[in-house]
């Protein structure tokens, strides 16, 4: 019987922050926070699932700039440390609530629990390094990990510049191959932003798929005969994906989606920011700035509710409101498949949900809850079953060739988000630094011709310029929070990048400037400047 | 070049005692008001004065910077840093003749632009009021020879506040070009420097009638006439991008909040 292919897939992916120079650094809590709430959420759920011997399959990039940082041991004992203190925090808040209020002692005591077992599952069961525990699902058939481009960089604003894009993706196959032991077969693009023509460097990297968002089929240079419910392949024979609109409206849509039940977590109400400063001083950041510490006892409530009047939250109130959720999204997936299959006429069609991975269980602390629900019960479907992507590629015997059109997943679907009055003085930087970086590279094409102390400076150079093109920077000057960061990132890269290309350019190394710079900027050890030379 | 340290250079070369000529050349290529009946002293007087701005605003970028990494603590690590690195200065200009288009979405432009010594000589020594403009050629489907575009489009520029522009273009799907220039005394356009060729992206339906398939196993092509799409798309009407701000305080409402955003911006076209 033909069924309906559900595709989920996540993307995980935070810019690369370490700060090694600073015990704490506030941004670093991305990371920490992601971790907690959804990259470990998610390998218990995987855990679940398979000890019930349920079948479920995700697709998930995991971006290098994440796997870097997953991968980076100082990260991993500040990580450590910082659970550490949670977990004593949590102790003293299982004490407290007792006097306070049963349903508040209850989560006290749930988080508690919870945090123990995260530190254990990240601590003793992967050693600190959860990609192995990404890699093993992987290894085990659930799991498609793909690849992302190098930084996560917006590649139509590289158009003109062929090496940059292939350096973007050339460091993103690498370092997916450093943690995962394989060639990425697929790669989820940066803000799903695709233009025609970039689909020959993936080629040229032997990447087999990409994803775009609806209307990059809509608007394609013929029209795929199955819209966006089966994938096409670009003259250059790509495999292409488009994101069904179905899905994510019904999922995140401010109006209609589950996040906003009320019986699911409050993300506003935490101890962080609620407990007297004397007592939570220690458990913030340790300048006094209040910081989400993760435990929050107080549910949405009502949408129209004010902070200060929310309820308090039930742990088992809302894993059956997600169980619930679930099973209504599994029903619409199925009327959907079902239309589908009547429309086709028998051919499966193939329906793509991707998300940001750490909107599950971060934002909306119940999605693993959903996701596990949604996967143990789709085993049952007799009218869908949840695919990989890969699966589609392998199993595909006839299909479109479309160029999709130019698109992106950010608001309005093209590039305005990270090209506006807040963010476009960044760009003649980038682009300048692509110049340069060439320039440089062309003067020391052979690496084992390179004095040592150049190939250091070179390889730098292309690490700033990398980090510099991190699209989040961009992005977070569009949205208007934590934009000093952002603002002083892009500044600080391009900075170090134009003191080292005037280094290499007189041959004077400052080695002790460049070791700082290796030292604060450590991102991809295995870099190779020449990647610029590919013009 | 970071401020701090032209300081440096230029109060060294201050010292070094350069002859009047030199003074006068240098001031002038500061863009420091030198007049010809100065002598050397007053020059110098010159100098020491932008010397103290130039002190002025060292310090203040420090200030700045010693105020950046707030979010954190210091660490016992923190001796291992260079003596203070000064804040992220980056330059104003490149010194490279470039104009650069780039997409915004399919009705919206955005070019900057940066001049070479060159260009700016030429740019200085052009008669007072001289109107800078920037055309906008359509060039879809065209080798572009300097006048064979379907459509040509003039903004005029302010070159003294502006550096970048955005600007709106009729057609989605079509190859734009831009010249930045002068407007000559007797009224013709002198391109100064041109750009490159920027599409549009496509916010329309193909009105293609055909259909391409791949046979996978067989590795055969089939090109088939196209009876439309099976399933009819439904498709989202684009805002304004000046309306993020608005959206963005309201979902904001007063939180420091990054999730909701990026939902909103990324996850979600119009959701």
């Amino acid at each position: 019987m033909p069924k309906g292919n559900i595709v989920f897939m996540l993307h995980a992916h935070l810019p690369f922050v370490h700060h090694p120079q600073y015990d704490f650094f506030l941004e670093e809590n991305w990371l920490f926070e992601a971790i907690t709430e959804t990259y470990i959420p998610l390998l218990r759920m995987f855990k679940k699932l398979e000890e019930e011997s349920k079948k479920f399959n995700l697709t998930m990039s995991i971006t290098p700039p994440l796997m870097e940082m997953l991968a980076n041991e100082d990260l991993q004992r500040k990580y450590i440390l910082r659970m550490e203190k949670l977990i004593e925090l949590a102790e003293k808040e299982v004490n407290r609530t007792q006097k306070e209020n049963p349903k508040k002692h209850k989560m006290a005591k749930f988080y508690l629990e919870d945090f123990k077992e995260i530190l254990y599952i990240f601590k003793d069961l992967y050693s600190g390094n959860i990609l192995n525990g990404f890699k093993e699902y992987m290894e085990k058939g659930y799991l498609d990990v793909i690849t992302c481009n190098a930084t996560h960089g917006f590649l139509p604003f590289m158009e003109q510049y062929p090496q940059a894009i292939r350096a973007q993706i050339e460091q993103g196959v690498k370092t997916y191959e450093k943690y995962m032991g394989v060639r990425p077969r697929g790669i989820w693009l940066a803000e799903c932003a695709y233009f025609p023509g970039l689909d020959k460097y993936l080629a040229e990297y032997g990447i087999e798929f990409f994803f775009v968002d609806s209307h990059g089929f809509w608007y394609a240079d013929e029209r795929p005969r199955y819209g966006v419910y089966r994938p096409v392949i670009t003259p250059n024979n790509v495999f292409v994906f488009a994101r069904d609109p179905e899905s994510s409206e019904q999922v995140w849509s401010a109006d209609i989606g589950y996040p906003g039940d009320g019986r699911y977590r409050e993300f506003y109400r935490d101890i962080g920011f609620d407990r007297e400063f004397d007592y939570i001083k220690p458990y913030i950041d340790p300048s006094g700035v209040r910081t989400n510490t993760g435990i929050k006892y107080h549910k949405i409530t009502g949408k129209d509710v004010p902070l200060n009047e929310k309820d308090f939250y039930d742990i088992d109130e809302a894993k059956e409101a997600a169980k619930q959720h679930a099973l209504d999204f599994l029903r619409k997936k199925e009327q959907q498949s079902e239309n589908l299959l009547n429309l086709f006429e028998g051919l499966e069609p193939v329906i793509v949900a991707p998300f940001d991975a750490e909107l599950f269980g971060h934002w909306w602390y119940e999605g693993p809850i959903f996701l596990e629900e949604f996967m143990r019960h789709a085993n049952e479907s007799k009218v869908i079953r949840v695919v990989k992507a890969s699966d589609i590629v392998d199993k595909i015997e006839k299909v479109q060739i479309v160029t999709p059109a130019a698109s992106t997943w950010g608001a309005n679907g093209y590039n305005e988000v990270w090209l506006n009055g807040t963010n476009d003085w960044i760009y003649p930087h980038l682009h300048e630094m692509v110049e340069k970086m060439t320039e440089a590279a062309k003067k020391y094409p052979n690496p084992e011709e390179t004095p040592e102390e150049i190939k250091r400076a070179l390889n730098q150079m292309a690490r700033e310029l990398l980090l510099a093109q991190s699209s989040d920077w961009a992005f977070i000057m569009t949205t208007n929070t934590s934009v000093e960061y952002a603002v002083n990132r892009t500044k600080t890269h391009v900075k170090r990048f134009l003191e080292l290309y005037d280094m290499v350019n007189s041959g004077r190394i400052d080695m002790r400037r460049l070791s700082h710079y290796e030292w604060v900027d450590d991102i991809f050890t295995d870099i190779d400047y020449t990647m610029y030379l590919k013009v | 070049m970071s401020s701090e340290r032209n300081y440096k250079k230029l109060k060294q070369w201050l010292e070094s005692g350069p002859t009047i000529q030199e003074l006068k050349s240098k001031a002038k290529d500061l863009g420091l008001k030198v007049k010809r009946m100065m002598k050397k002293r007053e020059v110098i007087k010159l100098f020491e004065k932008y010397l103290k701005s130039l002190e002025k605003l060292e310090e203040m970028e420090n200030k700045s910077l010693n105020s950046l990494p707030s979010s954190s603590s210091k660490s016992s690590q923190e001796e291992q840093k260079p003596p203070k690195e000064s804040i992220p200065e980056i330059p104003q200009t490149y010194e490279k003749d470039k104009l650069v288009l780039m997409p915004v979405n399919p009705t919206w432009l955005h070019v900057y632009w940066d001049f070479s010594q060159n260009t700016k000589e030429i740019i200085k020594n052009l008669p007072k009021g001289t109107r800078f403009v920037l055309r906008i050629y359509d060039v879809t489907f065209i080798q572009f020879n300097g006048n064979n575009a379907h459509r040509t489009f003039e903004i005029l520029i302010n070159l003294e506040h502006q550096k970048n522009y955005y600007f709106n273009v009729p057609m989605p799907n079509a190859d734009y070009l831009a010249e930045l220039g002068f407007v000559t005394k007797d009224g013709r356009f002198m391109p100064l420097l041109r750009s490159n060729v920027c599409r549009t992206p496509s916010n329309s339906p193909s009105q293609s009638t055909r259909e391409r398939w791949l046979d996978i196993r067989k590795k055969r092509k089939v090109v088939t006439p196209s009876d439309g799409p099976v399933i009819k798309e439904v498709e989202r009407i684009a805002g304004s991008v000046f309306k993020l701000e608005r959206e963005i305080s309201k979902s904001l409402s007063g939180h420091s909040l990054d999730w909701q955003l990026v939902s909103f911006f990324r996850s979600g076209r119009g959701i």
